[in-house]
């Protein structure tokens, strides 16, 4: 860990100990909503965008970083884990019911400092107990935040998701440890690690524990679920900052596998089908929901494989690599804010509006929701035209040897624009079978402008 | 030298953005003032494309025009080409946008939207045309079809939302498929293969030019656009089929015997189908749009019949032709519509609407006969000189012919219906908009139909 990072977790700590303190005496006092804790919500944003510019200015200041982009992969993350914090709480100020109790503050920033220390710290044991501890606070957050039958569900799923995250990797570090002495236990790490024999199996099992934290099938224990019935900010955070700790947690399996001088094509191929095959389960779930939220939830869903993909083995020959890095983090933090975003702003009135059917026309009335909407699944299925096209085309050529992995990757762009086009219909062609209420509130423009951004740059092709 | 003629190609370009831009500016209400500013911006256009076609023939333009942008350190370079290819169909653009907007002779306008669609359809095809990258071109092409889904679902029709559902997964699975296939080098050494993945490239054109072998949704399509908007719609389906396959057939594919006579034989196949297709519905509505595509099929084979530039000249000639001659006869179709009103007692109004669609017979000298006979007498020519094949293509030939009858039989029949009738479209409001839409329109195709094969062949001469 730099220095940095050591400091911003260490204020986002001393940060959210102050906002529990904050609470509790808001309580003492009778403010039981978040309505009447806007100096919270200060400080908590202050904190966050403080934090993001310590880091930010730690990274540019890196002389190697236009060369190696990856060698600072913890950095990059870490601004996004902090972006989409930042992102989730402005969102809260609209899907966070006013009288809403509970220390939200105080576990989205602990929440926080946990992901950006289980990012940056390369001992196995450290990251079990941060990315189990990032999960549990996680489950509490979409508990409090989740109002109805639905919060029973979501936490037991979650809980379990915990579980097998825990057992996973509990047993590979036992595989990698059965040389090491138990006092030792905070020296393993994967960079030490040998992908050969049992190290090879602890490897596969901490990948199915990293796709167990992203919630990727057939390891999705209660990521969908948060998805549908829970609060919209915390989807957000749950979806968001899982993508990004596993897609680190990936990346440091296959540096392992490429150290270890294993025939890493072949086991690019494992990894790439393995995930596609939840990337297209995703897609066939969303393209048969009648709910709005779940076909919601299994389209950001989908966005965790392909972000994964491009990570490991996207390339681009007209972009730097820097760049092309980046690109792929905005891709991942934009869809899902325009998608959570403008779910947020049809969901806020609290409509009656709840499978695709009894939507029908809403566009007709509230076209900027609707196109952002739109724009945000579009980009996230691939259509030509949108970043996410060319997110996805940027894996045809590193794994063009393997045929059934590019006929995927078409199949998957079929089902999306299957699904989209299912949307379209439902929100501007049909029309209306209840009575559709106007939403006088236009999208703010950070939405609207991200939305255009995912248009815009699939004009402007960076693979060849 | 004018003095705009360093920029005109700049303002060719960017002036339909303008409108667009000026037209969202106008108030909703203010619907007379948004149509005066799209006329006027429409005829703008096309008197900058008409100095464009005099420079370019002059050779007194450039043929790259390079857009730049910088963002820090990252230039980005959009760089449109000018060629011999691509400025018929940037006549096409600009006249087909000038015919539409001036044909709106009724304020049926619905939003703000329907205002501002035709000038982003049409800049959207002016930066494609501009494009000799397929890679580049196809994705804007691709998204810019959910305007046109827009303009379709927002009709009143039964089956609009299957139509679009249909079209848009077809044609987003068409461009996914040949944008993939085109990331992945192949073998040319294997015939069959190398045949196959050709046709794949030229099905996202030929599903646009509403083939029936290629487009299933085509007849539901026709039946399925607005009457006003539609002729503009199909028009910029079908300059952008031509274009996709101008740029596959000068760029991406061998032209092989057998692609030639395989592509014949389908657009032959699907020319008879079309035109049984007009024969069993002679709808009044849809006989001009069968009519187009039918001869639209007849314009792929000249294509593809050889590798000498010159089939392009007599095809877009074809092609252009057959536009004019549908923007006349679906415009008196619209009329009609619009004052289905009682009897009809005017025989010059039925005459006329009579002239325009036979407009269509290829009648010899008369709207699309006047380059249907140039192209036949021409490729007669080279199938005598050459000895292509000659009773492969004899038969070809002979197809079109009936399929040329049975279309003149529709004709006759969807006429006679029109009589039978009680309900037939009176103009008693407005003498001058019966003389200006009813009678001047034939006259004035008639001119255009003999202009349009005159100016390409005369501008052909010129590139030689």
């Amino acid at each position: 860990m730099t220095t940095s990072t050591d400091f911003a977790i260490f204020i986002l700590m001393i940060s959210s100990l102050l906002v529990l303190l904050l609470e509790v005496i808001g309580n003492r006092l009778l403010r039981i909503g978040v309505a009447e804790k806007p100096h919270i919500r200060l400080l908590a944003l202050s904190t966050l965008i403080g934090t993001l510019i310590m880091i930010f200015l730690d990274l540019i200041s890196q002389n190697q970083l236009n060369q190696k982009p990856f060698q600072f992969i913890n950095n990059i993350a870490s601004i996004f884990l902090l972006i989409n914090t930042i992102i989730a709480v402005l969102l809260g100020k609209r899907t966070l019911a006013k009288n809403q109790n509970g220390e939200i503050y105080f576990l989205i920033l602990s929440a926080l400092a946990l992901a950006i220390s289980n990012i940056n710290n390369p001992s196995l044991i450290l990251k079990l107990i941060t990315g189990t501890g990032w999960l549990i606070l996680m489950t509490t957050l979409a508990i409090r935040t989740t109002s109805g039958g639905k919060r029973a569900e979501i936490g037991l799923k979650l809980s379990f998701g915990t579980i097998i995250f825990i057992t996973l990797l509990m047993v590979a570090i036992w595989l990698l440890d059965y040389s090491y002495l138990p006092a030792n236990l905070h020296l393993i790490t994967l960079d030490n690690t040998d992908a050969r024999n049992l190290g090879f199996i602890a490897l596969i099992l901490l990948s199915l524990a990293s796709l167990t934290l992203a919630g990727i099938p057939p390891f999705h224990f209660g990521h969908i679920d948060c998805g549908d019935g829970g609060n919209i900010s915390a989807a957000f955070l749950l979806m968001g900052n899982s993508f990004i700790q596993s897609s680190v947690f990936l990346l440091d399996i296959k540096t392992t596998l490429v150290r270890s001088g294993l025939n890493i094509a072949t086991e690019a191929n494992v990894l790439s089908l393995m995930l596609i095959f939840g990337f297209m389960v995703l897609w066939l779930r969303a393209l048969d929901q009648n709910k709005i939220r779940r076909t919601a939830a299994y389209i950001a869903g989908s966005l965790g494989p392909l972000f994964f993909m491009s990570i490991l083995f996207g390339t681009s020959v007209l972009l730097p690599k820097l760049i092309f890095v980046l690109a792929i983090f905005s891709f991942v933090t934009l869809t899902l804010f325009t998608l959570y975003g403008s779910l947020a702003y049809m969901d806020a009135l609290n409509l009656s509006w709840q499978t695709w059917e009894e939507m029908s026309g809403f566009g007709r009335i509230n076209p900027w929701p609707t196109l952002t909407f739109l724009i945000a699944i579009s980009s996230i299925a691939g259509l030509p035209g949108t970043l996410g096209y060319f997110v996805k085309l940027s894996l045809i050529a590193p794994l063009k040897d393997s045929i059934i992995f590019s006929g995927l990757i078409f199949l998957s762009i079929a089902i999306g624009a299957a699904c989209v086009m299912r949307i379209f219909v439902f929100m501007f062609s049909k029309q209306s079978q209840v009575a559709l209420i106007k939403i006088n509130i236009r999208p703010s423009i950070s939405l609207i402008t991200a939305s255009l951004i995912l248009i815009a740059l699939g004009f402007f092709p960076f693979v060849h | 030298m004018n003095i705009l003629d360093p920029y005109i190609f700049y303002i060719l370009i960017f002036l339909p953005l303008a409108a667009a831009a000026f037209i969202m500016l106008i108030p909703a209400v203010d619907t007379g003032s948004k149509l005066t500013i799209s006329k006027f911006f429409s005829i703008c256009g096309f008197f900058a494309f008409l100095r464009v076609f005099i420079l370019f023939l002059d050779h007194k333009i450039a043929t790259d025009t390079t857009l730049s942008f910088s963002l820090a350190t990252f230039n980005i370079n959009i760089i449109l080409h000018l060629t011999e290819y691509n400025i018929f169909l940037y006549c096409a653009g600009s006249a087909a946008l000038m015919v539409y907007l001036l044909s709106y002779e009724i304020n049926d306008t619905k939003t703000n939207i329907h205002q501002v669609t035709p000038f982003i359809l049409t800049f959207l095809l002016y930066i494609s045309f501009g494009q000799t990258d397929l890679r580049i071109a196809l994705p804007i092409l691709s998204i810019a079809n959910f305007l046109v889904y827009f303009l379709i679902g927002f009709t009143d029709k039964t089956r609009r939302g299957s139509t679009i559902f249909q079209m848009g997964i077809f044609l987003f699975s068409c461009d996914a498929a040949a944008l993939v296939l085109l990331q992945i080098p192949y073998n040319n050494d294997q015939p069959i293969l190398a045949l196959i993945i050709n046709m794949i490239f030229l099905v996202p054109g030929l599903a646009r030019l509403c083939m029936p072998m290629f487009a299933p949704f085509m007849r539901k399509l026709l039946l399925n656009v607005d009457e006003s908007e539609g002729p503009f719609l199909i028009s910029f389906l079908q300059l952008s089929g031509f274009f996709i396959l101008i740029m596959t057939k000068t760029g991406l594919v061998e032209l092989t015997q057998s692609l030639t006579i395989i592509i014949a034989c389908l657009m032959t196949i699907g020319a008879i189908h079309v035109a049984l297709l007009a024969f069993i519905d002679h709808k009044i509505k849809t006989l001009p749009y069968y009519f187009l595509i039918f001869y639209s099929s007849l314009s792929v084979v000249i294509l593809f019949i050889s590798v000498e530039r010159d089939t392009w000249f007599f095809s877009i000639s074809l092609t252009l032709t057959s536009l004019a001659c549908l923007f006349q006869t679906a415009r008196f179709n619209n009329l009609f519509n619009q004052y289905q009103i009682q009897e009809l007692n005017l025989t010059t109004l039925r005459s006329s609407w009579f002239i325009a669609l036979a407009m269509m017979l290829g009648l010899p000298g008369l709207g699309i006969g006047t380059s249907l006979w140039t192209v036949i007498y021409r490729f007669m020519g080279l199938f005598e000189s050459e000895n292509l094949l000659e009773p492969f293509w004899s038969v070809v030939a002979i197809c079109y012919l009936v399929g040329i009858l049975i279309l003149s039989y529709a004709l006759i029949m969807s006429a006679r219906k029109l009589e039978l009738v009680p309900k037939v479209a009176i103009l008693l409001d407005s003498r001058l908009l019966l003389k200006r839409s009813l009678l001047f329109g034939p006259v004035l195709i008639a001119i255009i139909s003999w202009l349009i094969p005159l100016a390409t062949f005369y501008a052909a001469a010129g590139f030689r």
